[in-house]
Protein backbone atom coordinates (compact mmCIF):
# COMPACT_ATOMS: atom_id res chain seq x y z
CA UNK A 1 0.00 0.00 0.00
CA UNK A 2 3.14 2.61 -0.07
CA UNK A 3 1.44 3.48 -3.22
CA UNK A 4 -1.48 4.51 -2.23
CA UNK A 5 0.31 6.25 0.90
CA UNK A 6 1.92 8.71 -1.90
CA UNK A 7 -1.59 9.03 -3.34
CA UNK A 8 -2.87 10.39 0.02
CA UNK A 9 0.23 12.79 0.39
CA UNK A 10 -0.20 14.07 -2.75
CA UNK A 11 -0.42 17.41 -3.47
CA UNK A 12 -4.23 17.55 -5.21
CA UNK A 13 -5.41 15.18 -2.17
CA UNK A 14 -3.69 17.47 0.59
CA UNK A 15 -5.23 20.75 -0.86
CA UNK A 16 -8.76 18.81 -0.43
CA UNK A 17 -8.00 18.17 2.73
CA UNK A 18 -6.64 21.65 3.66
CA UNK A 19 -9.91 23.33 2.45
CA UNK A 20 -11.61 20.70 4.91
CA UNK A 21 -9.94 21.87 7.69
CA UNK A 22 -10.55 25.69 6.68
CA UNK A 23 -14.07 24.56 6.86
CA UNK A 24 -14.20 23.03 10.12
CA UNK A 25 -12.10 25.74 11.86
CA UNK A 26 -14.65 28.27 10.56
CA UNK A 27 -12.08 30.10 8.51
CA UNK A 28 -12.81 33.25 6.47
CA UNK A 29 -11.24 30.77 3.36
CA UNK A 30 -13.73 30.84 0.10
CA UNK A 31 -12.56 30.79 -3.67
CA UNK A 32 -14.78 33.82 -5.62
CA UNK A 33 -17.46 31.81 -6.72
CA UNK A 34 -16.64 32.78 -10.62
CA UNK A 35 -13.33 31.84 -10.22
CA UNK A 36 -14.87 28.51 -8.98
CA UNK A 37 -16.54 28.44 -11.88
CA UNK A 38 -14.14 29.28 -13.99
CA UNK A 39 -11.57 25.91 -12.38
CA UNK A 40 -14.56 23.46 -13.21
CA UNK A 41 -15.04 24.66 -16.78
CA UNK A 42 -11.20 24.23 -17.35
CA UNK A 43 -11.18 20.69 -15.85
CA UNK A 44 -14.37 19.76 -17.63
CA UNK A 45 -12.74 20.88 -20.79
CA UNK A 46 -9.47 19.44 -20.05
CA UNK A 47 -10.30 15.76 -19.48
CA UNK A 48 -12.77 15.75 -22.11
CA UNK A 49 -10.39 17.15 -24.92
CA UNK A 50 -7.62 14.66 -23.89
CA UNK A 51 -9.92 11.73 -23.48
CA UNK A 52 -11.02 12.22 -26.93
CA UNK A 53 -7.37 12.96 -28.43
CA UNK A 54 -6.04 9.85 -26.77
CA UNK A 55 -9.42 7.99 -28.51
CA UNK A 56 -8.10 9.70 -31.87
CA UNK A 57 -5.02 7.97 -31.17
CA UNK A 58 -5.84 4.84 -30.22
CA UNK A 59 -9.07 4.20 -32.83
CA UNK A 60 -11.80 1.80 -31.74
CA UNK A 61 -11.24 -1.18 -29.74
CA UNK A 62 -13.54 -3.94 -28.09
CA UNK A 63 -12.51 -2.64 -24.59
CA UNK A 64 -14.10 0.61 -25.33
CA UNK A 65 -17.08 -1.17 -26.23
CA UNK A 66 -16.95 -3.36 -23.39
CA UNK A 67 -16.06 -1.04 -21.19
CA UNK A 68 -19.18 1.10 -22.10
CA UNK A 69 -21.58 -1.56 -21.37
CA UNK A 70 -20.34 -2.17 -17.84
CA UNK A 71 -20.56 1.43 -17.48
CA UNK A 72 -24.15 1.16 -18.50
CA UNK A 73 -25.03 -1.99 -16.53
CA UNK A 74 -23.50 -0.37 -13.65
CA UNK A 75 -25.22 2.64 -13.28
CA UNK A 76 -28.84 0.86 -13.76
CA UNK A 77 -27.54 -1.75 -11.13
CA UNK A 78 -25.78 -0.12 -8.72
CA UNK A 79 -29.00 1.72 -7.57
CA UNK A 80 -30.72 -1.31 -6.47
CA UNK A 81 -29.06 -2.75 -3.81
CA UNK A 82 -28.01 0.90 -2.69
CA UNK A 83 -32.28 1.68 -2.43
CA UNK A 84 -32.28 -2.07 -0.88
CA UNK A 85 -30.07 -0.97 2.05
CA UNK A 86 -31.47 2.67 2.51
CA UNK A 87 -34.71 1.46 3.39
CA UNK A 88 -34.03 -1.50 5.43
CA UNK A 89 -30.75 -0.06 7.25
CA UNK A 90 -30.95 3.53 6.65
CA UNK A 91 -35.21 3.59 7.53
CA UNK A 92 -35.73 6.08 4.63
CA UNK A 93 -39.01 6.54 2.82
CA UNK A 94 -39.54 5.24 -0.67
CA UNK A 95 -39.00 8.75 -1.81
CA UNK A 96 -36.04 9.73 0.19
CA UNK A 97 -34.49 6.03 -0.75
CA UNK A 98 -34.90 6.07 -4.48
CA UNK A 99 -32.77 10.18 -5.08
CA UNK A 100 -30.29 8.89 -3.03
CA UNK A 101 -29.65 5.70 -4.67
CA UNK A 102 -29.74 7.31 -8.26
CA UNK A 103 -27.12 9.73 -6.87
CA UNK A 104 -24.86 6.82 -6.32
CA UNK A 105 -25.42 4.94 -9.55
CA UNK A 106 -24.26 8.18 -11.38
CA UNK A 107 -20.85 9.21 -11.29
CA UNK A 108 -18.27 12.38 -9.93
CA UNK A 109 -16.51 13.98 -12.31
CA UNK A 110 -14.39 15.43 -9.85
CA UNK A 111 -13.61 12.14 -8.30
CA UNK A 112 -13.30 10.36 -11.71
CA UNK A 113 -10.55 13.91 -12.86
CA UNK A 114 -8.90 13.54 -9.41
CA UNK A 115 -8.56 9.70 -9.96
CA UNK A 116 -7.06 10.24 -13.27
CA UNK A 117 -4.24 12.51 -12.29
CA UNK A 118 -3.62 10.30 -9.29
CA UNK A 119 -3.70 7.07 -11.49
CA UNK A 120 -1.63 8.75 -14.42
CA UNK A 121 0.96 9.81 -11.69
CA UNK A 122 1.47 6.67 -10.71
CA UNK A 123 2.14 5.07 -14.20
CA UNK A 124 -1.47 4.12 -14.15
CA UNK A 125 -3.15 6.07 -17.26
CA UNK A 126 -6.98 5.09 -17.87
CA UNK A 127 -7.97 4.54 -21.69
CA UNK A 128 -9.27 7.51 -23.00
CA UNK A 129 -12.55 6.14 -23.86
CA UNK A 130 -13.45 6.37 -19.96
CA UNK A 131 -14.22 9.91 -20.42
CA UNK A 132 -17.06 8.35 -22.64
CA UNK A 133 -17.81 5.79 -19.92
CA UNK A 134 -18.44 8.46 -17.81
CA UNK A 135 -20.34 10.57 -19.72
CA UNK A 136 -22.77 7.31 -20.47
CA UNK A 137 -22.89 6.71 -16.27
CA UNK A 138 -23.98 10.07 -15.73
CA UNK A 139 -28.29 9.76 -16.60
CA UNK A 140 -29.28 6.31 -16.62
CA UNK A 141 -29.27 5.65 -12.75
CA UNK A 142 -31.52 8.89 -12.78
CA UNK A 143 -34.23 6.79 -15.11
CA UNK A 144 -33.76 3.83 -11.96
CA UNK A 145 -34.58 6.44 -9.47
CA UNK A 146 -37.62 7.56 -10.45
CA UNK A 147 -38.78 4.21 -11.24
CA UNK A 148 -38.04 3.04 -7.73
CA UNK A 149 -39.68 6.24 -6.38
CA UNK A 150 -42.54 5.52 -8.92
CA UNK A 151 -43.04 1.78 -8.40
CA UNK A 152 -44.27 3.00 -4.67
CA UNK A 153 -47.48 5.13 -6.27
CA UNK A 154 -45.02 7.81 -5.87
CA UNK A 155 -46.35 10.88 -7.82
CA UNK A 156 -42.74 11.92 -9.97
CA UNK A 157 -44.19 15.28 -10.83
CA UNK A 158 -41.96 16.18 -14.18
CA UNK A 159 -42.50 14.46 -17.89
CA UNK A 160 -39.85 11.81 -18.48
CA UNK A 161 -38.89 13.57 -21.46
CA UNK A 162 -38.15 17.34 -20.08
CA UNK A 163 -36.35 15.87 -17.31
CA UNK A 164 -34.34 14.00 -19.53
CA UNK A 165 -33.51 17.01 -21.85
CA UNK A 166 -32.55 19.20 -19.06
CA UNK A 167 -30.49 16.53 -17.75
CA UNK A 168 -28.76 15.97 -21.06
CA UNK A 169 -28.72 19.09 -21.63
CA UNK A 170 -26.88 19.94 -18.34
CA UNK A 171 -23.71 22.65 -18.49
CA UNK A 172 -21.41 20.05 -17.38
CA UNK A 173 -22.35 16.89 -19.33
CA UNK A 174 -22.67 18.99 -22.56
CA UNK A 175 -19.10 20.84 -21.79
CA UNK A 176 -17.30 17.05 -21.26
CA UNK A 177 -19.19 15.38 -23.72
CA UNK A 178 -18.38 18.38 -26.24
CA UNK A 179 -14.88 18.70 -25.70
CA UNK A 180 -14.24 14.62 -25.99
CA UNK A 181 -16.00 15.00 -29.43
CA UNK A 182 -13.88 18.16 -30.27
CA UNK A 183 -10.53 16.04 -28.95
CA UNK A 184 -11.72 13.37 -31.28
CA UNK A 185 -12.54 14.67 -34.11
CA UNK A 186 -9.05 17.15 -33.97
CA UNK A 187 -6.78 14.38 -33.12
CA UNK A 188 -3.15 14.79 -31.48
CA UNK A 189 -1.96 16.71 -34.47
CA UNK A 190 -5.07 19.11 -33.53
CA UNK A 191 -4.53 19.55 -29.85
CA UNK A 192 -1.08 20.02 -30.22
CA UNK A 193 -1.08 24.04 -30.57
CA UNK A 194 -3.46 24.03 -27.55
CA UNK A 195 -1.86 21.74 -25.07
CA UNK A 196 0.11 24.22 -23.30
CA UNK A 197 -3.12 25.42 -21.88
CA UNK A 198 -4.63 22.57 -21.05
CA UNK A 199 -1.73 19.86 -19.78
CA UNK A 200 0.54 21.53 -18.04
CA UNK A 201 -1.64 23.39 -15.84
CA UNK A 202 -3.99 20.72 -15.51
CA UNK A 203 -2.84 19.85 -12.09
CA UNK A 204 -1.99 23.01 -10.46
CA UNK A 205 -5.83 24.23 -11.59
CA UNK A 206 -7.10 20.86 -9.70
CA UNK A 207 -5.24 21.47 -6.33
CA UNK A 208 -7.23 25.22 -6.45
CA UNK A 209 -10.65 23.37 -7.00
CA UNK A 210 -10.21 20.86 -4.90
CA UNK A 211 -9.12 23.14 -1.90
CA UNK A 212 -12.86 24.67 -2.70
CA UNK A 213 -14.58 21.10 -2.91
CA UNK A 214 -12.69 20.45 0.97
CA UNK A 215 -14.16 23.68 1.77
CA UNK A 216 -17.65 23.05 0.12
CA UNK A 217 -17.79 19.79 1.65
CA UNK A 218 -16.74 20.23 4.94
CA UNK A 219 -18.92 23.15 5.28
CA UNK A 220 -21.85 20.79 4.71
CA UNK A 221 -21.46 17.95 6.70
CA UNK A 222 -21.34 20.49 9.45
CA UNK A 223 -24.69 22.05 8.71
CA UNK A 224 -25.91 18.40 7.64
CA UNK A 225 -28.90 17.91 10.06
CA UNK A 226 -30.22 15.19 8.20
CA UNK A 227 -28.46 12.88 7.99
CA UNK A 228 -27.31 9.88 10.91
CA UNK A 229 -24.70 7.91 11.88
CA UNK A 230 -26.29 5.18 10.03
CA UNK A 231 -26.16 6.61 6.94
CA UNK A 232 -22.61 8.16 7.13
CA UNK A 233 -21.85 4.33 7.73
CA UNK A 234 -23.89 3.71 4.35
CA UNK A 235 -22.12 6.47 2.51
CA UNK A 236 -19.00 5.09 3.10
CA UNK A 237 -19.80 1.27 2.40
CA UNK A 238 -21.74 1.99 -1.04
CA UNK A 239 -18.07 3.84 -2.01
CA UNK A 240 -16.39 0.39 -1.36
CA UNK A 241 -18.65 -1.77 -2.21
CA UNK A 242 -19.85 0.01 -5.38
CA UNK A 243 -15.73 0.48 -6.31
CA UNK A 244 -15.00 -2.80 -5.49
CA UNK A 245 -18.18 -4.24 -7.44
CA UNK A 246 -16.43 -1.65 -10.57
CA UNK A 247 -13.15 -2.90 -10.12
CA UNK A 248 -14.05 -6.37 -9.86
CA UNK A 249 -16.22 -5.77 -13.13
CA UNK A 250 -13.73 -4.03 -15.05
CA UNK A 251 -11.06 -6.61 -14.15
CA UNK A 252 -13.22 -9.44 -15.44
CA UNK A 253 -13.84 -8.01 -19.06
CA UNK A 254 -10.19 -7.70 -19.18
CA UNK A 255 -9.42 -3.94 -19.07
CA UNK A 256 -5.66 -2.59 -18.76
CA UNK A 257 -5.33 -1.84 -14.64
CA UNK A 258 -5.20 1.83 -15.13
CA UNK A 259 -8.96 2.01 -16.63
CA UNK A 260 -9.96 -0.57 -13.95
CA UNK A 261 -9.35 1.51 -11.08
CA UNK A 262 -10.74 4.40 -13.17
CA UNK A 263 -14.31 2.24 -13.37
CA UNK A 264 -14.29 1.15 -9.99
CA UNK A 265 -13.37 5.06 -9.12
CA UNK A 266 -16.72 5.57 -11.06
CA UNK A 267 -18.58 3.11 -9.78
CA UNK A 268 -17.77 4.37 -6.14
CA UNK A 269 -18.40 7.59 -6.54
CA UNK A 270 -22.00 9.57 -5.96
CA UNK A 271 -23.00 12.42 -7.97
CA UNK A 272 -23.15 15.83 -6.85
CA UNK A 273 -23.81 17.95 -9.68
CA UNK A 274 -26.73 16.80 -12.38
CA UNK A 275 -28.37 13.84 -10.36
CA UNK A 276 -29.43 16.69 -7.25
CA UNK A 277 -30.95 19.27 -9.79
CA UNK A 278 -32.80 16.25 -11.78
CA UNK A 279 -34.06 15.17 -7.98
CA UNK A 280 -35.00 18.37 -6.79
CA UNK A 281 -36.64 19.29 -9.92
CA UNK A 282 -38.51 15.30 -10.57
CA UNK A 283 -38.83 13.98 -6.79
CA UNK A 284 -39.04 17.49 -4.71
CA UNK A 285 -40.30 15.99 -1.80
CA UNK A 286 -37.32 14.29 -1.38
CA UNK A 287 -34.97 15.85 0.85
CA UNK A 288 -32.10 18.04 -0.77
CA UNK A 289 -30.17 18.25 2.26
CA UNK A 290 -29.67 14.57 2.65
CA UNK A 291 -28.67 13.68 -0.67
CA UNK A 292 -26.82 15.96 -0.63
CA UNK A 293 -24.92 15.17 2.54
CA UNK A 294 -23.97 11.96 1.62
CA UNK A 295 -22.66 12.50 -1.90
CA UNK A 296 -21.20 15.47 -1.33
CA UNK A 297 -20.26 15.59 2.36
CA UNK A 298 -19.56 11.73 3.07
CA UNK A 299 -18.69 10.01 0.20
CA UNK A 300 -17.16 12.78 -2.30
CA UNK A 301 -14.26 13.10 0.88
CA UNK A 302 -14.15 9.61 1.62
CA UNK A 303 -13.30 8.50 -2.28
CA UNK A 304 -10.80 11.23 -2.74
CA UNK A 305 -8.92 10.52 0.71
CA UNK A 306 -9.48 6.66 0.90
CA UNK A 307 -11.51 5.70 -2.19
CA UNK A 308 -9.22 6.32 -4.87
CA UNK A 309 -5.95 4.70 -3.03
CA UNK A 310 -7.99 1.31 -1.94
CA UNK A 311 -9.33 1.24 -5.42
CA UNK A 312 -6.18 1.81 -7.19
CA UNK A 313 -4.72 -0.79 -5.11
CA UNK A 314 -7.28 -3.30 -5.79
CA UNK A 315 -6.62 -2.94 -9.38
CA UNK A 316 -3.11 -3.65 -9.02
CA UNK A 317 -3.53 -6.27 -6.92
CA UNK A 318 -6.10 -8.26 -9.30
CA UNK A 319 -4.25 -6.74 -12.52
CA UNK A 320 -1.11 -8.29 -11.59
CA UNK A 321 0.21 -4.60 -12.13
CA UNK A 322 3.61 -3.80 -9.67
CA UNK B 1 -46.51 65.60 -8.74
CA UNK B 2 -46.16 62.41 -9.76
CA UNK B 3 -48.58 59.77 -9.46
CA UNK B 4 -48.21 56.66 -7.53
CA UNK B 5 -50.54 53.88 -8.45
CA UNK B 6 -51.28 50.56 -6.16
CA UNK B 7 -50.41 47.51 -7.20
CA UNK B 8 -48.98 44.14 -5.49
CA UNK B 9 -45.29 43.25 -5.06
CA UNK B 10 -44.70 39.58 -4.65
CA UNK B 11 -41.52 37.66 -3.68
CA UNK B 12 -41.03 33.71 -3.95
CA UNK B 13 -37.92 32.12 -2.54
CA UNK B 14 -37.97 29.32 -4.52
CA UNK B 15 -34.96 26.31 -5.24
CA UNK B 16 -32.70 26.69 -7.95
CA UNK B 17 -33.77 23.76 -10.22
CA UNK B 18 -37.34 24.95 -9.86
CA UNK B 19 -36.91 28.07 -11.31
CA UNK B 20 -38.17 27.00 -14.44
CA UNK B 21 -41.42 25.81 -13.71
CA UNK B 22 -42.32 28.85 -11.38
CA UNK B 23 -41.84 30.93 -14.17
CA UNK B 24 -44.16 28.66 -15.99
CA UNK B 25 -47.01 29.51 -12.84
CA UNK B 26 -46.52 33.17 -13.57
CA UNK B 27 -47.10 33.00 -17.59
CA UNK B 28 -50.22 30.87 -16.56
CA UNK B 29 -51.00 34.14 -14.53
CA UNK B 30 -50.83 36.06 -17.54
CA UNK B 31 -47.79 37.77 -15.47
CA UNK B 32 -44.67 39.33 -17.28
CA UNK B 33 -43.20 41.55 -15.22
CA UNK B 34 -40.93 40.16 -12.89
CA UNK B 35 -37.01 40.20 -11.70
CA UNK B 36 -35.04 36.79 -10.80
CA UNK B 37 -32.52 37.62 -8.15
CA UNK B 38 -29.74 35.23 -6.60
CA UNK B 39 -29.32 34.39 -2.97
CA UNK B 40 -25.91 33.79 -0.51
CA UNK B 41 -27.43 32.31 2.47
CA UNK B 42 -30.73 32.03 4.90
CA UNK B 43 -32.01 30.10 7.25
CA UNK B 44 -35.77 28.47 7.75
CA UNK B 45 -37.85 25.69 9.05
CA UNK B 46 -35.94 23.05 7.12
CA UNK B 47 -32.73 24.42 8.81
CA UNK B 48 -29.88 27.12 7.14
CA UNK B 49 -29.33 26.75 3.65
CA UNK B 50 -26.52 28.54 1.50
CA UNK B 51 -25.32 28.70 -1.92
CA UNK B 52 -22.32 26.35 -2.32
CA UNK B 53 -22.00 27.13 -5.87
CA UNK B 54 -21.41 23.41 -6.60
CA UNK B 55 -24.64 21.22 -6.64
CA UNK B 56 -27.52 23.99 -7.74
CA UNK B 57 -29.77 21.47 -5.95
CA UNK B 58 -29.76 23.68 -2.79
CA UNK B 59 -29.40 27.13 -4.11
CA UNK B 60 -32.33 29.54 -4.32
CA UNK B 61 -32.81 32.87 -6.17
CA UNK B 62 -35.62 35.28 -5.21
CA UNK B 63 -38.51 35.82 -7.67
CA UNK B 64 -40.05 39.48 -7.41
CA UNK B 65 -43.14 40.30 -9.34
CA UNK B 66 -45.33 43.31 -9.22
CA UNK B 67 -48.28 43.05 -10.65
CA UNK B 68 -52.07 43.70 -10.04
CA UNK B 69 -54.17 42.52 -6.82
CA UNK B 70 -56.03 40.17 -8.98
CA UNK B 71 -53.45 38.58 -10.50
CA UNK B 72 -51.10 38.35 -7.79
CA UNK B 73 -54.41 36.80 -5.61
CA UNK B 74 -54.36 33.87 -8.48
CA UNK B 75 -50.68 33.33 -8.29
CA UNK B 76 -50.68 32.78 -4.38
CA UNK B 77 -53.37 30.41 -4.89
CA UNK B 78 -51.63 28.35 -8.17
CA UNK B 79 -48.63 28.56 -5.24
CA UNK B 80 -49.79 27.63 -2.02
CA UNK B 81 -50.63 23.47 -3.06
CA UNK B 82 -47.04 23.97 -4.18
CA UNK B 83 -45.30 25.44 -0.90
CA UNK B 84 -44.33 22.68 1.38
CA UNK B 85 -43.18 20.33 -1.82
CA UNK B 86 -41.30 22.75 -3.48
CA UNK B 87 -40.21 24.62 -0.35
CA UNK B 88 -41.52 27.83 -0.72
CA UNK B 89 -41.33 31.22 1.06
CA UNK B 90 -43.91 33.64 -0.79
CA UNK B 91 -44.45 36.81 0.69
CA UNK B 92 -46.73 39.50 -0.83
CA UNK B 93 -46.62 43.35 0.40
CA UNK B 94 -48.81 46.68 -1.28
CA UNK B 95 -46.67 48.79 -3.55
CA UNK B 96 -47.10 51.67 -5.17
CA UNK B 97 -45.35 52.04 -8.67
CA UNK B 98 -45.07 55.10 -11.07
CA UNK B 99 -46.72 53.76 -14.44
CA UNK B 100 -48.91 51.68 -13.25
CA UNK B 101 -49.68 50.50 -16.95
CA UNK B 102 -46.28 48.11 -17.17
CA UNK B 103 -47.32 46.45 -14.03
CA UNK B 104 -50.52 44.94 -15.43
Amino acid sequence: MAGSLGTILSPVVLFFVLGALAAFARSDLSIPEQVAKGLSLYLLTAIGLKGGVEVAHAGFSFDMLFAALAGLALSCLLPLPVFLALRRLGRLDRVNAAAVAAHYGSVSVVTFVTGVEVLTADGLPPAGYMVAVLALMETPAIIVGLALAKSGGEDVTQPRGELMRETLLNGSVVLLVGSFLIGLIAGKDGFAPIAPVFEAPFRGVLCLFLLDMGLVAARRLREARSITPVLVGLGIVFALANGTIGILVGTAIGLDTGSVAALGILAGSASYIAVPAAMRMALPKADPALYLAMSLAVTFPFNIIVGIPYLTFLARLLGGAP
Amino acid sequence: MTRLMQRSRVEILVDLPLVGRTLSLLEDCEISGYTVLPTISGSGAGGHWTEDRVTEAEGKVMIMVLTTLDKSDRLIEVLTPLLEVYGLVVVRSPAEVIRGDKFD
